[in-house]
């Protein structure tokens, strides 16, 4: 097929505005799908993805549409991930395309992630086609949203196809428009090879099935490819297009069109996302803009909640490595939890899908730590390290200086909840960049913020202060100087480990008491009342106490209570062979969980 | 020591079954049916001419016998001279001419279920009588003979104040009482107020303050605690349940009622009827030093550590002797290396206490 026929696009929108059920009409509009085969939203094939109505990882298809024109076009549409922490992957799913349709809820109007990622594809030199969608819905206002999105995004809008994913309505109009306005690919097939990686899976057959976007060039089975960031070299084994339910290998993928290629690759680290692809023997001079190694940015520990499963937990987290390049792990031991492992996410969605995943499919009881982020800590010998677990922390006198990762944060509301939702922002360090207006009722917050203040619950917190209604977004920004220290906290006088955290040095002291409330709140009543503490530098700095328990006994004891009363007390101390030591202290593991998750926020 | 026997005979029947009541017993009884007393007779034999140093009738509600049906059982049970012979009795079973003719059949201790002096509280409760109609059992006890005279007290009831407490023991002391046995309140599964809780339940904080008050206020009237829910006059301590927290024999007759004889513990269930057809006992295990232990320490006087390694065998381990040294620092416990006693701070912790020590 020629390139004038192929269209690369994507689909872009905020949350739950409808991109995957659009997703889903559009294969069956262009019987990509077989009707019986049809399950809702086949483009989320995760267990996980369904359930929580995201696309946590970017896939890609190819159909053929029959246009009104005579012709029929190659589509190749590449599904991004919904959510802040891939973004770069969203942005390397959007590098693949040369167009974007923008999916607006006809009721809600322009959101957080519609900006965002608008912005994101208009900087790609992206084509966007803007279209209504859920008109379906009593609420749905699309001539006042198409003039929003006009003011707010800056593009054409009243003309926009009305849609109603879920019904079916104006399916036929948004591919009408995507032939019309996204343009077709360029490149020339008989260059050097140049192909973009925007994706990988691992697949326990094939191995790693690596989704790449042809700019420059031809591939072919046989041909021997090399990685240009790594130097890697492999020999191709298959290459082929997309089918929604099925891989269908070809003779060779040229400039312009996306398809897949495997070649016995093990891990999906070998083929990182954005990296350049080219042939061995004929390397093109320069790889593709944009590629960065994805590094993680929030970390927690994570035990199995039974010492035991430590190498099923290991064998998990290695199984997840194979498809996600952006999980890291290492080994970990904590006095009080044992063996586990320091695990890196690229942000907070990310590290809870993990964990519901090791759970879910692996069968596991966790047992996860406080998230923390990395800080970066120069020592007065001039060498700087990367700090992500507090018992790394170096000693303070050694320490030149301190920097913790700031973000930018846009909060999205209505502005009945400005006033809380800057309360909050406040107490989370942020400062203030810009309020702007999005249209007369709804605002956008700019502020910048420490990522340590955001990684606990900031999300949770925002919904409660909106009543739901607001949303938001950050990316990275870089390391700032900071005032940092280590708290540990005590029990019974005895530091745990897996307690301790770094933070905001201001911020210690009222930090340490909520912490010390809380733990004095979880930590059930036993024999001996005891201490809670917490520490900076040896210097306690908050106590609390767990009251001993006033009242445990068998008022009443005769001679028929006797064996009974002993059951009692067996069973008793059966229950107690289940709790997990934290320190000096036994622990019911529910109260041992409670304890691990506690963050300073109410 | 193994000596001494105990006889408990359960009488399972009473007026009306109070709300808070597990021990196995048939409510809407006005008396004891002859067929129940003959086979506690034929049951007796089992004794084999042993003579019990102490008879015991539990309920149920033993008053409910007649003063003949007692003389009966007492004498076949051929208790040993000067033996304690207690009656359990409620309140508005009992006249003068009853309680003497208790008296008069061998019983020389009655125990009155008086609970609380609050009408209001005892009617919560499910019990049949009043707070007078219990003052007035008191005095005919008295009239009739009795120098020995014992009342239970329940604490930690809904809405409960110290003062009701302190009514209900002036009561009692008015009354003569030589023996208290003061008991919190447990909701048990199975009763009335296991499906219904009452409203107005302390806190067990506030339970354990109860405690600890009754126990001081018991003291300064010249009860004194020797178990952790029972008071006495010097010397009128229950020889009866003496003999289980010594873990001496004892059998129990009647359904529901435990035995243990020669260390083997066996009970009949909870079934009338299938005890008076004469079923046989089932068996429950044995008594060992934990037994031992597990009963020494509901005891002020404590844990002998020399007659616990002599008689039983038992001995503490390293681990456990600093367990107890925490114990003694933070006020549950006295120990001077030869004898191991609760405080009454440790006796109503006793569960986590014996926990760590068995």
């Amino acid at each position: 097929m020629s390139n004038e026929n192929i269209r690369n696009f994507c689909i872009i929108a905020h949350i739950d505005h409808g991109k995957s059920t659009l997703s889903d009409r559009i294969l069956e509009l262009t019987d990509s799908v077989d009707k019986r085969t049809m399950e809702d939203q086949i483009l989320d094939d995760m267990e996980l993805e369904r359930e929580r109505g995201i696309t946590i990882k970017a896939r890609a298809v190819t159909m053929h549409y029959h246009a009104k024109n005579g012709q029929t076009y190659e589509f190749n549409l590449i599904d991004t991930p919904g959510h802040v922490d891939f973004s770069y992957e969203v942005s390397r799913s959007l590098a693949a395309c040369e167009g974007a349709v923008l999916v607006v809820d006809a009721s809600q109007g322009v959101e957080a992630q519609t900006l965002a990622n608008c912005y994101l594809a208009i900087d790609n030199n992206l084509e966007v086609v803007p279209i209504l969608n859920k008109i379906d819905l009593p609420s749905a206002e699309p001539d006042r949203v198409a003039t929003e999105v006009e003011e707010l995004v800056g593009l054409p809008c009243m003309d926009a196809p009305r849609v109603s994913a879920k019904l079916g309505i104006g399916i036929a109009d948004v591919l009408e428009d995507v032939v019309a306005n996204i343009p077709a690919p360029t490149g020339d097939p008989d260059a050097p090879l140049k192909a973009l990686i925007f994706d990988s899976v691992y697949d326990s057959y094939k191995g790693v099935i690596v989704y790449i976007r042809v700019f420059e060039g031809t591939v072919k089975p046989g041909d021997t490819i090399r990685l240009m960031s790594t130097g890697a070299e492999f020999q191709l084994v298959e290459v082929g297009q997309m089918g929604a339910t099925q891989l269908s290998p070809c003779s060779e993928l040229r400039a312009g069109e996306v398809g897949y290629l495997t070649a016995s690759i093990k891990t999906v680290r070998d083929t990182r996302v954005g990296d350049t692809i080219t042939l061995a023997n004929r390397p093109t001079a320069q790889a593709l803009p944009g590629y960065r190694k994805v590094t993680p940015m929030v970390f927690c520990g994570i035990y199995p909640a039974d010492g035991s499963k430590y190498n099923e937990l290991k064998d998990a987290l290695e199984k997840l490595q194979l498809n996600d390049a952006a999980l890291s792990f290492d080994l970990e031991t904590s006095t009080a939890l044992g063996f586990g492992f320091r695990c890196g996410f690229l942000g907070l969605l990310h590290m809870d899908i993990i964990t519901q995943r090791l759970e879910r499919e692996f069968d596991l009881d966790l047992v996860t730590t406080a998230p923390s982020v990395s800080y970066r800590i120069t020592l007065t010998d001039g060498t700087v390290e990367m700090i992500e677990n507090p018992s790394a922390y170096p000693d303070p006198t050694n320490i030149a200086k301190q920097e913790e990762p700031f973000v930018d944060v846009h909060v999205y509301t209505p502005n009945d909840y400005v006033g809380s939702l800057m309360d909050l922002c406040q107490t989370k360090r942020g400062n203030l960049l810009e309020m702007k207006y999005l249209d007369a009722t709804r605002v956008d917050l700019h502020y910048e913020m420490p990522l340590g203040e955001i990684v606990y619950d900031f999300f949770d917190a925002i919904k409660s202060r909106s009543r739901g209604y607001a949303s938001y977004d950050y990316e990275m920004k870089g390391f700032r100087e900071s005032k940092l220290v280590k708290m540990d906290f005590l029990l019974n006088g005895d530091p745990v480990d897996a307690l301790s955290m770094i933070v905001f040095a201001d911020n210690a002291y009222a930090k340490g008491r909520r912490i010390c409330e809380k733990l004095r709140d979880n930590i059930p009543r036993m024999l001996f009342e005891i201490p809670v503490q917490a520490a900076v530098g040896g210097k306690i700095i908050a106590r609390e106490t767990v009251k001993a328990m006033r009242k445990d006994v068998l008022a009443k004891c005769y001679g028929g209570d006797i064996s009974r009363k002993k059951k009692l007390l067996e069973k008793q101390k059966e229950g107690k062979k289940k709790m997990r030591q934290l320190g000096s202290v036994e622990l019911p593991s529910e109260a041992f969980t409670a304890v691990l998750k506690l963050d300073s926020d109410d | 020591m193994k000596d001494s026997l105990g006889l408990y005979l359960h009488i399972p029947y009473c007026l009306a079954k109070c709300r808070y009541c597990d021990f196995y017993s048939a409510g809407g009884s006005r008396c004891v049916p002859d067929d129940y007393i003959n086979a506690l007779l034929r049951e007796l034999k089992r004794l084999r001419g042993r003579r019990p140093a102490t008879v015991y009738f539990g309920g149920g509600t033993p008053s409910l016998l007649s003063p003949a049906q007692a003389a009966k059982l007492i004498d076949a049970a051929d208790p040993l001279p000067g033996a304690e012979i207690t009656l359990e009795a409620n309140p508005e079973t009992v006249t003068l001419d009853s309680l003497a003719g208790f008296r008069a059949a061998g019983v020389n201790r009655i125990s009155f279920g008086v609970q609380s002096a609050y009408d209001e509280q005892l009617q919560r409760l499910g019990r049949p009588h009043t707070a007078q109609q219990a003052k007035q059992a008191l005095l005919w006890a008295g009239q009739a003979g009795f120098t020995n005279i014992s009342g239970d007290i329940m604490m930690a009831l809904p809405h409960y104040s110290c003062r009701e407490f302190d009514e209900t023991l002036s009561l009692l002391q008015q009354g003569g009482a030589t023996h208290i046995s003061a008991y919190l309140l447990k909701i048990e599964p199975g009763t009335a107020f296991g499906k219904h809780p009452p409203e107005g339940l302390p806190t067990p904080d506030e339970a354990a303050d109860f405690y600890l008050y009754a126990v001081n206020r018991l003291e300064e009237i010249g009860y004194r605690q020797y178990e952790i829910s029972n008071f006495a006059r010097p010397g009128f301590e229950g020889k009866h349940n003496l003999l289980y927290w010594n873990c001496m024999d004892y059998w129990g007759l009647g359904p529901g009622a435990h035995s243990c004889v020669a260390n083997r513990r066996f009970y009949w269930p909870g079934s009338t009827s299938a005890f008076v057809q004469g079923y046989e006992p089932v068996p429950d295990g044995g008594c060992n030093a934990e037994d031992y232990l597990l009963m020494r320490l509901r005891l002020r006087d404590g844990l002998d550590l020399g007659v616990w390694k002599a008689q039983w065998g038992g001995e503490f381990s390293a681990r456990q002797l600093a367990f107890i040294k925490r114990c003694v620092q933070a006020g549950y416990a006295v120990f001077d290396g030869k004898n191991l006693a609760l405080t009454p701070t440790g006796l109503i912790v006793q569960n986590s206490i014996l926990e760590e020590l068995i």
